[in-house]
């Protein structure tokens, strides 16, 4: 959910929007912004799966570190999508599978 | 390989410390790079949309954000160079190897100054790696940054500044909080971030901890338990609040990767967050080049980082022979002073007493005649 | 601690924990001592080849193929997932004359039982497509195999563990006891031991205790620098070596002391992970007991993996690392009984052989603790 009104910050500026595809599906997005920010907008909290045991993972620490967030971007493997930032006409897939795919 | 590339200060890390540093530096000039993994700079200044306390030096009143704008308009001002989306990722003694936008440079620099920051500590328990629960600078970021809620009702782990200062601002965002927990029986921030909350009919629920986060695939519920006087969950206590997203506000620990390449020496300090460089009164460790400045050094706040940093910047150009001792010294004293007042009073006490205890570790290994001790 | 054992081995690396756990399958009272933790020395910073076409005919094939077998049962045997992967392996060569050199080392391995085959690039890619097309071939070894080295020393401990023995890391031995010209115990600085048997199964730190008894063990520290990438999807099907890592083991004299690869020992060495990160080494250097990698050492063998797998360029490198390995001058360990210090049992010095040699070592020495 995007925060359009906010008592300090004021409404929020909408930058150029673009459309982005996850696993298939295309999202709007903020031209940018982090492609975390852009799923988590639309409520997919789910980025990857674990390749042992399959276990789901999202966003944990937002900077780039904890790589829970890593998902396949335009076939580059393992990008950290929390600080990568939105390009129109991405191609985003989670490794649902499991494994670094 | 690109290489060849020559400063006399390189500051790595680009939030309050480093940029603070990298303008006393330029200002005394001194030809200063800072280099940051990120691609905006300001560190985590730019999440803080609270108005800072203390005086008016500490830019009390004014809001993170625009103390960060500030210093960025300042470094330009001073000619100091900033690269973003560079990495260090190697110190070599001088030398530092960068992945900058994806390709190699070296950089040679009369002084390194690390400030690195810190990273938000994680806890374990049933369902601590669900979707869903998350670091609450991480949920900052999203708030305030990117403006995107990452769900809609919240429980906070940790009552310490950043887990209430966080709940606020959820709540500014438009989220609901449920509940502050907290394992230890008193509350851990600032009374005035308390209130705050508070006053919204928040609970803040101490001798609390979450026993475990139920969910299919992603954060459902949050069950909460009591601590008996052992410290151990009491099954009888138990209970369950419908949230979606868990915040975790537990403690930060000290980004010290590069110091331990470096191969300075290190001291462990719980209080400040673990192992950190032992540093002397000019923040500089024990090799010869090498600073540091700000949550490197032990997890503080913004404006000491930003007094830290000013320090090691004044101290490495005074180093490099750019200024005479008797204008350092009295420029190091104002700023030492200051530093002072931000860690007085029953906050800053304990800081100060394991800051002072730093220095002191640092004098007794200086007299053993640490080898390696300002060489 | 109770002050009495039969056998105490000193050092808890691969060397050691197996050394612990074969003594202790024998029915002996076993104590494992490491001032640091289980694989926190050379066993923590190495790769994982389980390698037999690298080897020597002659006692240092017949071993590693000793080993080898054992290897196959290894996991079962120990209960614990060692991730062991019969893969199978090639050592790639550039250029027509490393393959001559291959070539040889083939026919006499043959001779000895190991079945090595050398496949001109083309066949090569075959099976690992990822080689650069303009290499010469490689010589393919179904033998050949890998496993985790951390894994393998937990799994010996706690074997040896459930079979009776102490494992006590932090524990450190400042000094080996004597007593009418035998040693029977050791010096720590939690107080003395004693022990019918000491194995010294230390690596680089080997030779420190034994110099106070006049014995100059020929042990050097070669430090190997590694790259750990991003976890990937597999794409490699082998364990990977390249022949300069040959030539730098056994024709050291042929190496170009003006070319930076050489001069830092560079030989390709290159495996996947269960996790799916590829472990990239390594230069063979001799720096003493620095651990540190180095720049120049992580930008060789960053270059010369480029050179065998292009495919890498793309790869991000996530961690770099170094170990040190005990080196020996003929490039075979010293495994055994110490001549005029009897109560002492050696088992160190494999330089890159220690993953291969670890169970045989362990059966080999246990074999000593009559």
């Amino acid at each position: 959910m995007r925060v359009e009104k906010h008592p300090v910050l004021g409404d929020r500026k909408v930058g150029r929007m673009v459309t982005i595809s996850v696993d298939g599906a295309e999202i709007e997005a903020v031209e940018g912004e982090p492609i975390a920010a852009a799923l988590l907008a639309q409520g997919m909290i789910v980025m990857r799966k674990t390749p042992r045991f399959g276990e789901p993972r999202g966003v944990f620490c937002g900077i780039g570190r904890c790589t829970d967030c890593a998902m396949t971007v335009d076939g580059v493997p393992n990008v950290r999508t929390c600080v990568t930032p939105v390009k129109a006409g991405m191609v985003i897939t989670s490794n649902l599978k499991g494994g670094g795919e | 390989m690109a290489t060849g590339q020559t400063f006399d200060i390189v500051v790595v890390g680009a939030g309050p410390a480093g940029l603070a540093a990298a303008i006393e530096a330029a200002k005394r000039g001194a030809r200063t790079l800072v280099v940051d993994e990120n691609n905006k700079p300001g560190g985590q200044l730019f999440k803080q949309i609270h108005k800072f306390f203390g005086s008016h030096e500490h830019r009390a009143g004014v809001r993170g954000y625009d103390i960060g704008r500030q210093l960025l308009d300042e470094a330009a001002k001073c000619g100091v160079e900033v690269w973003l989306d560079a990495v260090v990722h190697g110190l070599f003694n001088q030398r530092l190897a960068v992945l900058r936008e994806g390709r190699q440079v070296t950089v040679e620099a009369g002084r390194i100054i690390l400030a690195t920051g810190a990273s938000e500590n994680a806890v374990a328990f049933p369902g601590s790696t669900l979707p869903g629960v998350m670091g609450a600078g991480a949920i900052q970021t999203m708030i305030n940054v990117h403006r995107v809620l990452p769900g809609n009702r919240f429980v906070m782990l940790g009552s310490g500044n950043v887990g209430l200062i966080v709940c606020y601002q959820l709540m500014q965002a438009g989220a609901e909080v449920l509940a502050v927990v907290e394992a230890m029986p008193s509350i851990g921030g600032y009374g005035v971030h308390a209130a705050k909350i508070r006053r919204a009919g928040v609970p803040i629920l101490v001798g609390t901890t979450i026993s475990r986060v139920v969910g299919q695939g992603k954060v459902e519920s949050v069950v909460l338990a009591t601590l008996g006087p052992d410290g151990k969950i009491d099954p009888q206590s138990e209970r369950t609040l419908a949230a979606d997203t868990v915040g975790l506000a537990v403690g930060l620990t000290p980004l010290t990767e590069l110091a331990w390449m470096a191969g300075c020496e290190f001291f462990f300090s719980p209080k400040l967050g673990g192992h950190l460089p032992l540093h002397d009164d000019n923040m500089l460790t024990s090799l010869p080049y090498l600073y540091v400045a700000g949550d490197i050094t032990g997890v503080e706040e913004a404006s000491t980082a930003m007094e830290e940093g000013r320090l090691a910047g004044i101290a490495a150009a005074e180093s490099l022979g750019l200024l005479a001792a008797a204008a350092a010294a009295a420029d190091k004293a104002a700023v030492r002073q200051r530093i002072d007042v931000l860690r007085s009073g029953p906050f800053g006490e304990g800081r100060r007493l394991a800051k002072a205890e730093i220095l002191q570790q640092q004098a007794l290994r200086s007299r053993q005649g640490g080898q390696s001790w300002k060489a | 601690m109770s002050n009495k054992a039969e056998v105490i081995v000193i050092g808890g690396g691969v060397i050691g924990t197996s050394v612990a756990y074969y003594a202790a399958k024998a029915g002996k009272r076993v104590v494992l001592l490491d001032r640091g933790d289980i694989a926190a020395g050379t066993s923590g910073a190495c790769d994982g080849f389980i390698i037999m076409q690298s080897k020597n005919p002659g006692p240092h094939l017949d071993l590693a193929m000793q080993s080898a077998a054992l290897y196959r049962t290894l996991a079962a045997e120990l209960d614990y997932d060692i991730e062991y992967m019969p893969c199978g392996g090639m050592i790639v060569a550039e250029s027509e004359k490393q393959a001559q050199l291959l070539q040889g080392l083939i026919a006499k391995q043959k001779q000895a039982g190991l079945q090595v085959e050398l496949l001109p690039i083309a066949q090569a890619r075959q099976s690992e497509p990822l080689l650069a097309a303009d290499l010469w071939g490689a010589a393919y070894c179904a033998n050949d195999a890998q496993v985790n080295p951390i894994r393998l020393a937990q799994g010996f401990a706690q074997a040896a563990r459930r079979l009776g023995a102490q494992i006590r890391p932090g524990v450190e031995v400042q000094a080996l006891l004597e007593e009418n010209g035998r040693v029977c115990g050791v010096k720590t600085g939690q107080g003395e031991l004693r022990a019918d048997y000491v194995v010294n199964a230390t690596g680089v730190w080997a030779p420190t205790l034994l110099s106070p008894f006049g014995i100059e063990l020929p042990i050097k520290p070669r430090r190997g620098q590694i790259l750990v990438t991003e976890p990937l999807p597999p794409m490699l099907n082998h364990v990977l070596l390249c022949a300069c890592y040959l030539i730098a083991k056994y024709h050291p004299e042929e190496l170009d002391p003006t070319d930076r690869q050489h001069r830092l020992g560079v030989g390709l060495a290159v495996e996947q992970t269960a996790h799916g990160s590829l472990l990239i080494g390594s230069t063979r250097e001799f720096a003493g007991f620095d651990r540190k990698t180095t720049l120049a050492g992580i930008e060789a063998v960053a270059q010369h993996a480029r050179r065998i797998l292009p495919a890498l360029a793309k790869v991000n490198i996530i961690r770099t690392f170094a170990g040190l390995r005990p080196h020996t001058p003929d490039g075979l360990p010293i495994l055994g009984p110490v001549e005029g210090l009897p109560g002492l049992i050696m088992a160190a010095g494999h330089e890159g052989d220690g993953i291969a040699l670890a169970p045989i070592t362990g059966q080999k020495v246990a074999e000593y603790l009559k």
